[in-house]
């Protein structure tokens, strides 16, 4: 992993051409902006939302802040293209997330029956339908805080809005998962 | 609750992804393919002295055309502009939309590529984009923010368009009270057009109007090869910097 003085150095190569700094500042974060784009956008076109908002950023990377923090910088524009695309396609495509629901199914240390595991399956399902259900705006903040764990200061840098907003976005995105969840018999 | 969150941590741990998808080293490829990192206006300057000559002398018959062509904009009392771009004095009508017509949307990559990797860097990655309007022309748009305000009548912060320079595709009719000022984007000669709403009119290759609209403060230049013509609600200096940043 590179340190911050190594990450500034690669900037400011990549700043002055050298798509190799590049190349190397984008592996350092490409499994993070891959996580976001499905996150935000779905599974299926996630790679190439990240590899076009890859090529964006290489152009804009003269309006990069000196000194400032590569990776929010940089996640920023993956979340925009993805939800740019998501809006682009508008109802002609759902948000569709994909599991790998084997694994997810099973819990650390155990080996669940398969009937326990169907459950477990389901369980996990409704969930992710819950969050799909969500109006964007809240489903996009309840994904980067709980399904990707990014801290609030970093959803909120992603995300292009202020802290507080963050916060009563995703205590509400909870809620009302947790109402459409109690409404089929999970609490 | 705490279930709730838990499972969705749990699920973000197992979000899957194409085992071997590499966009990284895609993009790297790409770039290394057709790109440069981003070219502001004073690094065009190469290509403007390789097509000086032609572009010029398609510009010379493409004036004549347009100026022998009948057009709506009266009284002509002189004449600026960039290759690409004619700039002429005269009576703007008050009551055309100032709803951008840029064409069809395309994807923001494809008019990078078009635009021959000419973007303004000091306003970041663009948005959106699209084609057609001008004919063969290309524009990048920056959605409005707290530091970048709307166009007037729109919802958008700036849009840069880049069309061919061979031929006048673009008019601008500017009122009295617009100012035309000439200035340097970099090392081309350009203008500024700003305060009052002026007149942009696509033009056929015959020279008569294909649609109109106003505009706000309007930025244009060319490198001969290409113009570009940068409109928002940015004052001058603010525009020249957001085009040179990084330059």
């Amino acid at each position: 992993m590179a340190t911050p003085s190594d990450e500034h150095d690669l900037v400011d190569r990549a700043r002055g051409g050298d798509v190799d700094a590049y190349a190397a500042l984008l592996a350092a974060h490409q499994g993070a902006a891959r996580r976001l784009a499905a996150a935000l956008g779905g599974s299926g076109d996630a790679d190439e939302v990240t590899q076009d908002a890859f090529i964006k950023a290489w152009y804009g990377l003269a309006g990069f802040r000196e000194g400032g923090a590569f990776r929010p910088w940089l996640l920023r524009i993956v979340a925009n293209e993805a939800r740019n695309r998501r809006r682009a396609a508008g109802r002609r495509a759902g948000y569709e997330l994909r599991f790998a629901t084997d694994r997810a199914a099973a819990q650390p240390g155990t080996a669940p029956s398969p009937e326990a595991a169907v459950l477990l399956t389901e369980s996990r399902r409704s969930v992710v339908d819950a969050l799909a259900a969500l109006p964007e705006g809240l489903r996009d903040v309840v994904a980067c805080r709980h399904l990707l764990d990014l801290d609030e200061r970093e959803t909120a840098a992603v995300l292009s809005l202020p802290r507080g907003t963050v916060k009563s976005r995703t205590s509400r995105g909870l809620r009302r998962m947790a109402r459409t969840l109690e409404g089929e018999g999970r609490g | 609750m705490d279930d709730l969150i838990r499972t969705l941590a749990d699920l973000g741990r197992h979000l899957e992804l194409p085992a071997d998808g590499d966009p990284a080293a895609a993009a790297a490829a790409r770039i290394r393919a057709h790109r440069r990192p981003f070219v502001s206006a004073s690094e065009t300057n190469e290509r403007r002295t390789r097509t000086r000559v032609l572009a010029a002398a398609a510009v010379v018959v493409a004036l004549a055309l347009v100026l022998a062509a009948p057009g709506p904009r009266g009284a002509v009392a002189r004449l600026l502009g960039v290759d690409g771009i004619e700039i002429t004095r005269g009576e703007v009508d008050p009551t055309l939309s100032r709803a951008l017509d840029l064409g069809r949307p395309i994807p923001v990559v494809t008019a990078l590529d078009d635009a021959g990797g000419v973007t303004v860097p000091g306003l970041g990655p663009p948005d959106g984009a699209y084609a057609g309007r001008p004919r063969d022309g290309v524009s990048l748009v920056w959605a409005a923010t707290e530091d970048l305000p709307a166009i007037a009548g729109t919802d958008t912060g700036a849009v840069l368009t880049v069309f061919p320079a061979d031929a006048i595709r673009i008019g601008k009719v500017a009122a009295g009270r617009t100012g035309v000022t000439e200035v340097r984007v970099g090392d081309h000669r350009g203008y500024w057009i700003g305060g009052e709403p002026h007149e942009v009119v696509y033009e056929a290759p015959d020279g008569r109007t294909t649609s109109a609209r106003l505009a706000g403060n309007t930025l244009i230049w060319s490198d001969g090869e290409r113009a570009y013509r940068l409109e928002s609600a940015l004052d001058r200096a603010d525009a020249l910097a957001a085009v040179s940043a990084g330059g």
